[in-house]
């Protein structure tokens, strides 16, 4: 599991996560994760283009991420999802937590 | 009839470490991706649940025994162990029509896992819990 910082400035963060989150790959990327989402505390847009599996754990992760910024006003996008990712986040009810884009200039616009 | 058995220790570590098992079988059986992905998540939700839950103490001296079947068309996911009884069926759905701030942040692993299979069932049986998943 890797996280890449893709993109950062006053108004928002952007990274690309790819791999599997499951234990391992949440165990391996959780502190830079949430280094680098809540400790900055801007809207985040979540390139999920390149995770190939998502279970509980990865999701308990975005959602921890997404009410913190959430206590300043900020959010999570979640670009680009893979079918079988976007099925299981949108099974667990993300769509009513988080804006899930498979359209980057609008990933932007929300985030700005 | 495709047949795969194997056991691990009831710890997080032991439970990954044999994700391998899943892998060949997927490779075996020419599973499509779909198949794939609802077998890793069935594993990996059941499996941590009761590394996590079942074993009042020392759950490495306690061990996790997985059998996974393939028809041709339905796979089979039994999973045993002497932990205590619990069925993950009778669990609670979790509130998923609740904003951001009301939502709780796990808990959704059993709905996932339920909702991704074809057939759900649980017995306890001379000490062993048997959970088994048809998808």
């Amino acid at each position: 599991m890797e996280l890449k910082l893709i993109h950062s400035d006053a108004d928002y963060t952007h990274i690309a996560l790819s791999g599997r989150l499951d234990i391992d790959g949440v165990k391996a990327v959780e502190m830079e994760f949430t280094s680098v989402v809540t400790g900055k505390g801007l809207s985040t847009i979540i390139d999920m283009t390149e995770v190939s599996f998502i279970a509980s754990l990865g999701m308990r992760m975005f959602i921890s991420a997404a009410k913190n910024l959430r206590t300043h006003n900020k959010k999570i996008v979640l670009y680009n999802p893979q079918p079988v990712v976007r099925e299981a986040l949108e099974t667990a009810g993300f769509s009513a937590l988080m804006t899930i884009e498979n359209d980057f200039a609008k990933a932007q616009t929300l985030v700005q | 009839m495709s047949l795969s058995e194997f056991q691990t220790a009831a710890t997080f570590e032991a439970v990954s470490a044999a994700t391998v098992n899943l892998d060949r079988f997927a490779e075996e059986n020419n599973l499509s991706p779909k198949q794939k992905y609802c077998l890793d998540l069935i594993y990996e939700e059941l499996m941590t649940n009761v590394a996590k839950y079942s074993f009042h103490s020392a759950a490495e001296k306690h061990f996790i025994r997985v059998q996974l079947q393939y028809d041709g068309t339905d796979c089979t996911f039994t999973m045993s162990h002497d932990g205590i009884p619990f069925d993950p069926w009778q669990q609670e759905n979790p509130a998923l029509d609740v904003s951001l701030d009301e939502r709780e942040e796990g808990g959704v692993g059993i709905f996932l896992t339920r909702q991704f299979s074809k057939s759900v069932s649980y017995e306890y049986k001379n000490g062993i819990n048997i959970v088994s998943v048809i998808f």
